[in-house]
Parts: structure tokens; sequence; C-alpha cells
């Protein structure tokens, strides 16, 4: 890819509100782009790949940069959240440890300082590593566009984030008490780079089998980020070696990677099962 | 576009009009003419860009100058102190050999001062993560992360 030093010539807009912004998207209908942290966006811009007249900033927006508990059922985290203040927020990780942790072991503290979550929703990157645990723990997205508001179930936001919404905010229902979590990701550098594959797990136990049971993957293609055929596999299921494997087989094998420059589509597979092992496996038994 | 904005560069305010193109880094280098913040990669993979935004690391190279309206910036230049003296990471950079071309080494810094002031005695796996969006391919990390823990000595009054 060609990258130049110099970004190419563009308006910032910095509306205040929500409305605001959906007026400006309107006005500018397929010639602006909406601007977070701006990690990605700036990063295409300088290589040419969006040359966009337009970049609409939502960093001037209040409230759209709040994490807030609502009751005893949800949290809430605006789409402008940086993961560093997700990641050191005492109300996350408090009632939501595994999203505070996955939140500081992403990327750097630099880039967790400027990237947010509504970005990495967002970027419909498979390897964007908070969506792994988002689908685990069964959150949704408020989407707005000026017909309206609707919520969806965040692993289907590629079928569903048009041009003309926005994200506002991140709804993660509070894990159950007794529920038990597990995320482990694969990186190179453990540090800086991004997860080539990563899995994430929430499972509530009925009696000794499995009662619930979400899946999130990472580091596949967006329609396979939820491997439904494994967790019915694991449904009312002892949680033993051998479902175990079984599990993770078929999450694995029915999941879509593509090749990249360090690794092929195969081995992201063989690695993708160890996650996934390795993430049920820290649920059910704390062990890493 | 223009924009008036105002940025508080090392406790000095600076009203300046920025085109929305412009990045960060080109502005304090170019605009302001403090070119101690270095400039590599220009895309958030070598951290030799790194300034502190009200207290924080960022890459300058990944922001727009107009993002940083009415903010607080650090950068190398402001950590000196009287007559130019050095401060006490600047000063165990030096000691511990921790510099050499000396190109990455602001951006170290900054990111050492950032750890610092929050945490007043990192262990070797604090230091590491601090610098984790930084490269330097002369010294080889182990002289850094050794000056970085001494710096905390330093300032802790234990050297
Ligand atoms: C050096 C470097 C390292 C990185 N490492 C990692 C890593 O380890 N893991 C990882 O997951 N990511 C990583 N990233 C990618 C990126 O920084 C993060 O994914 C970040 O969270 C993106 O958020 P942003 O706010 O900067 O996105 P932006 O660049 O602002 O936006 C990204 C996309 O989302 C859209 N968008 C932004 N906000 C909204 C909204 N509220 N509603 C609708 N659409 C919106 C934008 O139009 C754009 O298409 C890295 C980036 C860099 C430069
Ligand atoms: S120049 Fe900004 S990160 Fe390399
Ligand atoms: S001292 Fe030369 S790159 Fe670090």
């Amino acid at each position: 890819m060609e990258y130049f030093r110099r970004l190419p010539e563009f308006d910032y807009l910095s509306p205040r509100t929500v409305e605001e912004v959906l007026s400006l998207i309107k006005t500018h209908k397929g010639k602006a782009k909406l601007y977070g942290g701006g990690t990605i966006v700036l990063h295409r811009m300088k290589g040419r790949v969006y040359n966009i007249p337009y970049l609409i900033g939502l960093k001037a927006i209040d409230g759209l940069d709040k994490i807030t508990i609502d009751g005893t059922s949800h949290i809430r985290i605006g789409a402008m959240v940086k993961h560093g203040d997700i990641a050191q927020s005492m109300d996350v990780k408090r009632v939501c440890p595994l999203f505070a942790e996955t939140c500081s072991m992403l990327g750097t503290p630099q880039i967790r300082n400027m990237g947010t979550i509504g970005g990495n929703v967002a970027s419909m990157f498979a390897t964007a590593e908070t969506m792994p645990v988002l689908v685990a723990l069964g959150a949704e997205a408020k989407l707005v566009s000026q017909e309206g508001e609707r919520i969806i179930p965040i692993e289907d936001i590629h079928r569903n984030l048009k041009g003309k919404e926005i994200i506002t905010e991140i709804v993660i229902p509070l894990p159950p008490s007794d529920a038990k979590t597990g995320y482990k990701k694969f990186a190179l550098r453990e540090r800086f780079d991004y997860a080539t594959v990563s899995a994430a797990v929430l499972i509530q136990m009925d009696g000794d089998r499995c009662g619930e049971i979400r899946i999130g993957l990472g580091g596949v293609t967006l329609p396979t980020r939820r491997p439904y055929e494994a967790e019915e596999a694991l449904k009312g299921n002892p949680l033993n070696d051998e479902v175990i494997e079984r599990v993770s087989t078929l999450a694995a094998e029915n999941s879509r990677t593509g090749s990249d420059i360090m690794f092929s589509a195969d081995y992201k597979k063989k690695l993708l099962k160890v996650m996934v092992k390795r993430a049920i496996l820290q649920a059910v038994k704390g062990v890493a | 576009m223009k924009h008036d904005i105002v940025l508080k560069i090392n406790n000095e305010t600076h009203r300046i009009t920025v085109d929305s193109r412009r990045t960060l880094l080109e502005v304090i280098r170019e605009e302001i003419g403090l070119t101690g913040t270095k400039e590599m990669c220009n895309k958030g993979d070598c951290g030799s860009c790194t300034v502190l935004l009200d207290g924080r690391p960022v890459l300058s190279c990944m922001m727009l100058a107009v993002e940083a309206d009415g903010k607080e910036i650090l950068t190398i230049e402001g950590l000196a102190g009287e007559k130019n003296s050095l401060h006490p990471i600047q000063q165990a950079f030096v000691e511990s050999g921790a510099i050499q071309c000396g190109y990455c080494t602001p951006g170290f810094i900054m990111s050492a001062k950032a750890l610092l002031d929050k945490n007043k005695d990192p262990n070797v796996d604090e230091i590491k993560n601090a610098i984790s969006n930084h490269i330097c391919r002369c010294t080889g990390y182990v002289q850094i992360i050794e000056a970085i823990g001494r710096a905390a000595k330093i300032l802790g009054g234990v050297e």
C-alpha cells in the first residue's frame, strides 16, 4: 500500500449533539465519515484508502464518553469511551472484570488513550479486540439514525450498521454472579500486536452440566464470530475433557479465517482451537 | 477548513490557526518550532512522536491538531529544568547508556514520564508495558528498561 506522510485535504467538523451529527451525515451524504479516536481513519486517509472531504468528529458531543451502571442490570459504555478509561474504571472492574482486563490488554498505552470502543466495534476488523468478549457477554449496540434508535446484538453489527447511523453506546448485561468467564488471545508479541486469533466464553452451569453458554471468536470472518454449533454441543453436557475437545474442534472448524503475512488460514484455525479450549478451561477451573 | 485553536504546550499558551488536515505532530514541529518530538513511521507503530496530552501519552502523528484544542501538552522540551539542566529521566538515560543515535529517545522519555507520574516504583513488566509502543533500533531495550528503573530511584530520592 502506498502511504503518504501528509493528509489529503478535508474539513474536520465538530458537531455538539447527536442530532447535528445525523444532519451532517445527511447533508454530506456519501462524502463524510465519522471520526472517533481517529486511529484507523487517519491511517486510511494517509494510505489514501479513504479520500473523504468531511470528517465528522465526535469528541465535542456531551455524554458519549460516559460509563454508567444501570442498577443491577447493565453497564452502558458511551461510544467515545477510550479503552484505557474502560480498563481503569473502578465500576467496570467491579462488575465486569473480564472486560476491564480485555481493554487493558489491547494495543499499547498510546492506543488505549486514543482509540474508542465505538471505533473498535465499527471498524469491522476481524481482529477488533473488544469484540470476542462483547459477544460472549451478550452485549448490544445502540444505533441512532434520523429514523430513530435501534438496539442490535453486537455479533450482528456487520449486517446492521448503516452509513447514516451512529453507534452511541454499547450496552453490556451484567454477568450473573454464578457465571464463569474466560478470554484467551494469541498475539505474536503479547503487548502491541493485534490478537491473531482469540476466544472468549461465558458459561453458566446447571448442576454439573453446562447450562447457558456464549462463545465469541476473534481473528475470524465477521459472520463466524459466534460459533452457535459449538455452543449447542456444550449445552446440557458435563464439562469434561472429551466435550471440551469436541467443542473447541467444532468452533475452529466452522469458523473462517484468512491468511496474512505471518500465518496461513489453516494454522490460525489450529491456534483458534487451542484458544477456545484454554478460554473454557480458564472459565471452569480458573486455570490459565 | 481553518480552525482557531489554543494549545498549551509546556505551560505556554499558543493561539494559532490550523488547517483541518494538520496533525498535532506537524504543528508542534513546524508551527511551534519544537523539534524535539520526532517523526519516524508516521503511522502509529514506532512511538517516536509521543507527547503527553493532559498527562497521558498519545501519538501526535495519529491525531489532528484541532483535536488538541484547549488541551495541555507536554513535549520533551518541557522536561528540562532551570538553565537546561537535565530532568532525572534524561539523566538516567544518559547514565545507563540508553541513548545511541537518540532519535527514539524523546518518545521513550515521554512514556517513561507518564509511567513514573502514576507509579513511583514500577517493576520490569510495568516498564515494558509502558514502552510497548516504542521502537529503538540501536540500544536493544535492555538499557532503556534499566534507565527507567534508575529514573524511578532518582525521583524517589534513593539514588
Ligand atoms: C499502532 C496501532 C496499534 C493498534 N493495535 C490494536 C490492537 O492491538 N487491537 C485492536 O483491536 N485495535 C488496534 N488498533 C486499531 C484501533 O486503534 C482500535 O481498533 C481503536 O479502538 C479504533 O477506534 P478509533 O476511535 O480510533 O476509531 P476511528 O479511526 O475513529 O474509527 C474507525 C471506524 O469506525 C467508524 N466509527 C468511529 N466511531 C463510530 C461511531 N460512534 N459510530 C459509528 N461508526 C463509528 C469510523 O467512521 C471508522 O470507519 C491499533 C491501531 C494502531 C494505529
Ligand atoms: S511517528 Fe508517530 S508513531 Fe511513529
Ligand atoms: S537510540 Fe537510535 S533508535 Fe533508539
